[in-house]
């Protein structure tokens, strides 16, 4: 129950995208729409997961991935689970078309379904991890009972992790000016923003393992930190997709 | 490879093939010897080269000797591990300069050659294009390994006094007994991950840790190196039967190695 099962063929990750294509990804951050800051940050944590699974000219399956866009509806851009290999034999990621509404609670049900069918494969894996990247209040549903179901859910390794990239410039009293040396949210962190209250309390703490991952990409994430990045900026999203990368594998 | 050229003359050498398993197996001369190599599961599945290097040559009472741990994370840690081995083996051979200062400029010079070699290595044509990127990216970020390397000179009627001098980086096992008693504590702290060779800037993480002490007649010793696939090994301080240890190079209570396995054993 640490977190430190390494990700490997016999035992591959899992990880589930859920990402907010509401109309509002359209609005600008560092002069791009926030969704294409969005896909260049996931293409990058792909390319990581590749750089991490290679073994001589092979890249081996070492994490499974399912991406799950959400606006009123739930698309499945992957058509459900696929192997980092597949993925990159298919070369690029779908497209990320923004849509009209936000709601987060019928995409996180959609992943406790997926976790529920593959769990009970996965006792020797490494724990999963959830990754909902958001830019605004949810629509529908409160997704928090549903994403305090899903952090309860566990394999043998931890329970399965919650994380939560929000993209917001008023969620922190200061902004980050070195995100290299930001040491996280905390569970006393000030939040200037109601929706990033509830976003923390659906996010797991940073596991040791992760942090040390991070801390060897040269991100100082203090101990005790949660699972939760403020996107204000395009290097802050990519380190909220990079973390979701950072289950432990063989050097 | 394993040559017992002129056993009455008490010569022997083995050096790991990384296309095949080497199940224990024992010389006995002046030193003990016991040897093997494996290759993780995934690995033989897939027909791929082991990452990992051992290698031995015993000349009477003179034993030179090099196990290395490719970096899988890094581009083709068969090559760094391969290249390495062999250079150090041959070096343990014909060196004069045992300092620390001197081996670590070794270490640095043989880049130049390795980087040579490791740029002929490209990834094959039908590589898919996100893929290749990586390995291209990884390439120019070098290959890397990690490893033990030494060489033992026993007490003789001529040479009254004998000597063991080792360097290594990384977290391979590195594990010594005076008699019956485990003085590896000697080792402790040193053996660390993120420390290795690398084919672009020579030493990663910090300079070769070096060890050299003297060796006394008489006195029975024992060294033993493995590479992470067998750290099963890990919490055992007495001599294991060769049977479990084939046991755990065969590693059947988890369908196969984890990892790719190197084990040497030298006593005398």
């Amino acid at each position: 129950m640490n977190y430190t099962i390494q990700a490997s063929q016999r035992t591959p990750a899992l990880i589930i995208y859920l990402i907010d294509i509401s109309a509002s990804m359209n609005m600008l951050m560092d002069n791009k729409r926030r969704i294409d800051v969005v896909y260049e940050a996931l293409s990058l944590a792909i390319r990581q997961m590749v750089f991490r699974s290679t073994k001589g000219n092979r890249l081996t399956p070492r994490y499974r991935i399912a991406i799950l866009a959400y606006s009123d509806d739930v698309y499945d851009l992957l058509n459900g689970i696929k192997g980092i290999d597949e993925i990159a034999a298919a070369g690029t990621l779908p497209d990320l078309t923004p849509k009209r509404f936000s709601d987060s609670a019928k995409a996180f049900r959609q992943a406790e379904l997926i976790l529920q069918s593959e769990l009970p494969s996965m006792q020797d894996c490494p724990a999963p991890l959830v990754c909902h990247m958001t830019d605004g209040v949810a629509t529908g549903e409160d997704p928090e009972p549903i994403a305090r179901r899903i952090m309860n859910m566990s394999v043998p390794d931890g329970n399965v992790l919650v994380e939560n990239i929000f993209i917001s410039d008023h969620m922190l009293d200061q902004p980050i000016l070195q995100p290299r040396r930001w040491k996280g949210i905390h569970p006393e962190t000030v939040l200037q923003d109601e929706h990033a209250v509830k976003l923390r309390n659906m996010s797991s703490p940073l596991p040791e393992s992760y942090r040390e991952m991070l801390a060897e990409a040269d991100y100082q994430l203090a101990p005790g930190a949660l699972m939760m990045l403020p996107g204000s900026c395009a290097e802050l999203v990519s380190i909220g997709f990079q973390m979701s990368a950072a289950t432990p594998v063989r050097a | 490879m394993k040559m017992n050229s002129a056993a009455a003359k008490d010569v022997f050498t083995y050096v790991s093939s990384q296309s095949s398993e080497q199940r224990l197996s024992t010389y006995r001369g002046r030193f003990v010897c016991r040897y093997a190599y494996g290759r993780a599961m995934e690995s033989l599945v897939q027909g791929e080269k082991g990452q990992d290097f051992v290698g031995v040559h015993i000349d009477g009472d003179v034993c030179n000797f090099v196990l290395c741990d490719g970096v899988s994370m890094s581009y083709r840690g068969d090559f760094a591990a391969r290249f390495l081995g062999h250079t150090l083996l041959e070096w343990l051979g014909k060196t004069r300069e045992w300092s620390s200062a001197g081996f670590a400029g070794f270490m640095r010079e043989i880049t130049v050659a390795a980087s040579a070699q490791l740029k002929q290595l490209i990834p094959p044509s039908e590589t898919p294009s996100l893929l290749r990127e990586v390995l291209e990216d990884k390439q120019r970020l070098g290959s890397q390994t990690m490893y033990i390397c030494g060489r033992i000179e026993l007490p003789t009627s001529k040479r009254k006094q004998g000597r063991i001098w080792m360097a290594w980086q990384g977290d391979s096992r590195l594990r010594f007994w005076r008699h019956e008693t485990e003085i590896s504590e000697h080792f402790r702290g040193t053996m660390q991950t993120n420390e290795r060779w690398s084919t672009l800037t020579g030493p990663v993480g910090g300079q070769p840790h070096v060890y050299q002490t003297r060796l006394e007649y008489g006195m029975p010793m024992r060294l033993q190196l493995y590479t992470d696939g067998l750290d099963d090994l890990d919490p055992i301080r007495e001599p294991l039967p060769d049977e479990q240890i084939q046991v755990l190079l065969e590693a059947r209570h988890t369908g196969g190695l984890q990892d790719d396995a190197a084990f040497l054993e030298l006593k005398w």
